[in-house]
């Protein structure tokens, strides 16, 4: 066995007299050398905590005393056949990838960090070279060898920082490799380059992978199995296709299942008695739906048994269909009148970095819109310039028909634009929640009872009213995330901008935010989202605006973008499973209609009520 | 230097801001705290007899209510106290009205401003001096990178752990000012800009930028701590040098002469190069 974890509970420290809640509990896991074995859960679950055991970091960088130690950590762990003990991290017989590309990045060459690891075990230089050279070569970086000792890490993607992360572990030669949410914080373009080289990881070098994900769709493409943990107990292990048809319990745990997964357990269809995990898999698991929509009886394969729950007693239900444009046309009427126009746009950095070329934009009242491309493309830039932050350097901007040109107008805008920025960590300049709120009110010098009120509504629509009291520091980061937004809705903007609010979220996060989004967008506020999130752009924006290198590549509906596959390459994006299903599907078929959601995968393939 | 070195013009920019006006107070404060007697006597002026006078007078009621006048009219303090000291000193110096002396008490020694001749080249080679070291002080920064920096500090044969926490403190330093240009933008977002801000509301907002940006170095400090653990870092674990340091070249050891050559100089038998003009 590569990994054994056997009876692992673990809690932290705490400089109280009172204990702190057990965070791993119970923990039984063997992991085969070779093996992808993945784990997920919601945030909070203990994921980041176990492979922090596995590393040996706990409970030895704690600095318990021997007394204090059976009351933290309890159990055995093994790698590569020797316990994990204090001097496993200087073995590398492990090594662990974080989920920020930023912070792993420690010395300010990228050779020097290729060689960090080698430099510490005391390796000579040539030896260091050596290795460093093949191990870039490993994760696909070979071009950037020539230059090495003069890369800086701001001159490297995210996701090339974290296949350069990859890169100085390979070069230590662990046996054991471990990835924490190594993906999140990616753009589309980035997270595939990540998943390539774990893909060439395995394939070349046979090495164990214990692999942290969110994404249902990488853990089901690459793992051998999966473990589900919740609040510190492992509640599953199973490979992929048995871990996906575990319905019940993935729901209760809130765990992200993927589009195809979802469609499977709202209407039965199934793939080989178990929901389709790729798009191959869909193909034949919803082939009723072609054969229905092409006028031919239903033939159900044996295959194609409908789906049996498992669980205790959840019922099939439909899911919250958010209301999209997708590709039966728009279903809420937008009004046309444009709240923000943009025209040949250009923005400068100081670096001389031309961010955007003569881009232009319309936003609409009372729409969402989404505002996607590789990181670097210009999303974020345009939505400061919107937001007052940067003024632009060439080009006419307009927000309620006032020039942002102006600088007192810029000065205003805050009270008529939001901007929730990705990290809420960035936005929290107070040490109590209603504070927070009532940091931008009086700002704006509204007055203290009006600001009350303002205060009390925000929070009531953030549902945060109970946390009123508490620090925002030790909220939890969705919390936090909500609270940004309730300190921007204060203001009483009619546009938000909201920069990727489901990044590194799990999935009740993410339907918490998105949630709060549609109520704002219910109640008549425009909302701009910045996102990487095909899933969220399908279910919940009317439009989309394409960006790439500076310029505007694509401006349309989400069916439009997700059926145009020149725009996709060009811009790095891939349309959600259930989008690409019915592209697929519809090469086949033409005249199939075009299905955007599992929404409307769910509508279409019910039985028709009328025949 | 900073024109044709590349450097951005924000850094540049920055760089200015901050010497010229050190430079310039340096300077000044040399030629007001060191009198030194000259062939020629530019400026003789008497500022403090040596004693503190207590007791009442006209300029104080001017000051008072210049003060607090201001303060009814706008609820503002900083501008009234300054225009009120100006105006006092000026009336207290142009108009000689009677005063209620309570109490002389000796304090310091008297304070005259000379300026002479001498006492002028004394203070200009004075500011040339730290011009020079600040200028090489830039220089170095921009013409070093981090890793030769560090190099440098391995060849000094400093101890593992300083050279490995200011590397780690250079990294660091790169994430810092990313985390603070954003959080000023949130700042932004929340409407610090939209009504005139006072001075002393300037300094409240740029301390408030300390919150978030200590929660986000002390996440990421942890993140980091993990990092250097999976990489098995210890304290006292001796690193390989690995294109850190470079074997001297004569053009070191011939800077290295002229660096001991100008402390010969400076702290040697001829300690004041001027007097030998």
């Amino acid at each position: 066995m590569s990994l054994v974890i056997d009876g692992l509970w673990w809690r932290y420290p705490t400089f109280s007299e009172k204990s702190s809640p057990w965070v791993l509990r119970g923990i039984d896991l063997e992991i085969e050398p070779g093996e992808c074995f993945g784990i997920t859960g919601p945030s909070g679950a203990g994921k980041t905590t176990l492979c922090r055991a596995m590393l040996g970091a706990i409970p030895y960088s704690s600095r318990l005393t021997p007394e204090q130690l059976p009351q933290h950590f309890r159990g055995t762990i093994t790698a590569a056949g020797e316990p994990v003990t204090a001097r496993t991290p200087a073995t590398n017989r492990v090594g662990m990838v974080l989920q920020d590309p930023e912070n792993q990045f420690l010395r300010m060459s990228l050779l020097h960090e290729l060689g960090l690891g080698l430099q510490i075990q005391g390796l000579p230089t040539e030896e260091i070279l050596q290795r460093a050279y093949a191990s870039l070569c490993s994760v696909g970086l070979e071009q950037l060898w020539h230059g090495a000792a003069y890369l800086h890490p701001a001159d490297l993607s995210g996701g090339e920082k974290q296949r350069v992360a990859i890169a100085s572990f390979l070069a230590m030669r662990p046996q054991v490799l471990l990835l924490d949410e190594p993906t999140s914080d990616l753009d589309p373009p980035g997270k595939r380059e990540v998943i390539e080289t774990i893909a060439r990881l395995r394939k070349d070098y046979q090495m164990t992978v214990v692999l942290v994900e969110q994404d249902p769709d990488i853990l089901s493409a690459f793992c051998d199995r999966i473990a589900l943990l919740n609040e510190g107990h492992i509640e599953l292990v199973a490979p992929p296709h048995d871990f996906y048809a575990e319905r019940a319990l993935l729901e209760r745990c809130g765990a992200s299942v993927g589009e195809l997964t979802s469609i499977s357990w709202l209407t039965g269809y199934t793939y080989h008695a178990r929901p389709p995990l790729t798009l191959e898999e869909g193909e034949i698991a919803f082939a009723g739906f072609v054969h229905t929509q092409a006028g031919q009886p239903e033939e159900r394969s044996l295959h194609d048994a409908p789906f049996t729950d498992t669980g205790k007693g959840s019922s099939v239900a439909r899911p919250d269909i958010a209301v999209s444009a997708g590709a039966s046309g728009s279903r809420d009427t937008v009004k046309q009148e444009p709240i923000v126009t943009a025209a040949d746009t250009w923005y400068n950095y100081e670096d001389g970095t031309v961010a955007l070329q003569g881009v232009d934009l319309t936003l609409h009242r009372g729409e969402i819109l989404a505002l996607l491309g590789p990181n670097g493309s210009g999303k974020s830039t345009l939505a400061k310039i919107l937001a007052g932050i940067y003024r632009p350097t060439r080009g006419r901007v307009l927000v309620q028909g006032q020039d942002l040109a102006s600088r007192k107008v810029r000065a205003r805008l805050p009270a008529s634009v939001g901007y929730v920025f990705q990290n809420p960590d960035h936005q929290l300049f107070r040490r109590k929640v209603s504070d927070e709120v009532e940091y931008g009110l009086i700002n704006l010098g509204i007055e203290p009872a009006q600001r009350r009120k303002a205060v009390n509504a925000a929070l009531e629509v953030a549902g945060l009213t109970q946390y009123a009291n508490e620090d925002p520091l030790f909220l939890g980061k969705g919390q936090r995330q909500r609270l940004a937004v309730a300190a921007v809705l204060a203001m009483g903007p009619e546009i938000v901008i909201v920069d990727e609010p489901t990044t590194g979220q799990d999935y009740n996060m993410v339907k918490g935010i998105m949630s709060l989004l549609r109520d704002l967008h219910r109640q008549g506020k425009t909302i701009l989202v910045i996102t990487h999130d095909m899933s969220l752009v399908a279910e919940h924006c009317q439009r989309v605006v394409t960006f790439r290198d500076g310029k505007r590549v694509f401006t349309g509906t989400p069916a439009e973008l997700f059926q145009d596959e020149v725009t996709l390459n060009r811009a790095g994006l891939r349309p959600p499973p259930a989008a690409a299903l019915s592209v697929r599907l519809r090469a086949k078929h033409p005249d199939l209609p075009f299905l955007l959601t599992v929404g409307q995968w769910v509508e279409a393939l019910e039985p028709k009520k009328d025949e | 230097m900073l024109a044709f070195s590349g450097v951005s013009p924000g850094v540049a920019r920055l760089y200015f801001l901050l010497t010229l006006p050190a430079l310039l107070a340096l300077f000044i404060t040399w030629i007001v705290f060191n009198p030194v007697p000259g062939k020629v006597t530019l400026l003789q002026l008497p500022i403090y007899a040596g004693q503190l006078v207590i007791g009442l007078a006209p300029w104080q009621a001017i000051l008072l209510v210049i003060v607090v006048g201001y303060f009814l009219w706008t609820r503002r303090l900083f501008l009234g106290i300054v225009v009120g000291i100006a105006i006092a000193f000026v009336f207290a110096q142009s108009v000689h009205l009677p005063e209620l002396r309570i109490a002389q008490v000796a304090f310091f020694h008297p304070l005259a401003l000379l300026v002479s001749d001498q006492g002028l080249l004394v203070a200009v080679t004075k500011t040339i001096g730290y011009a020079g070291m600040i200028i090489v002080s830039i220089a170095l920064v921009m013409t070093a990178r981090d890793v030769e920096l560090i190099g440098a500090l391995r060849q000094l044969h400093c101890p593992q752990a300083v050279i490995f926490f200011l590397s780690t403190v250079f990294r660091s330093l790169d994430l810092a000012l990313s985390d603070y240009e954003t959080i000023r933008q949130a700042q932004i977002t929340r409407a610090i800009a939209t009504r005139p801000r006072s001075f002393i509301r300037r300094l409240r907002d740029l301390a408030s930028t300390a919150v978030p940006l200590v929660a986000i170095m002390i996440r990421r400090s942890a993140e980091i701590g993990d990092a250097l653990l999976a990489r098995g870092y210890t304290l006292g674990r001796p690193m390989a040098d690995f294109y850190e340091s470079s074997p001297w070249r004569l053009i070191d050891w011939g800077v290295a002469v002229l660096c001991l050559l100008l402390l010969y100089f400076a702290l040697g038998p001829h300690p004041a190069v001027t007097t030998l003009l």
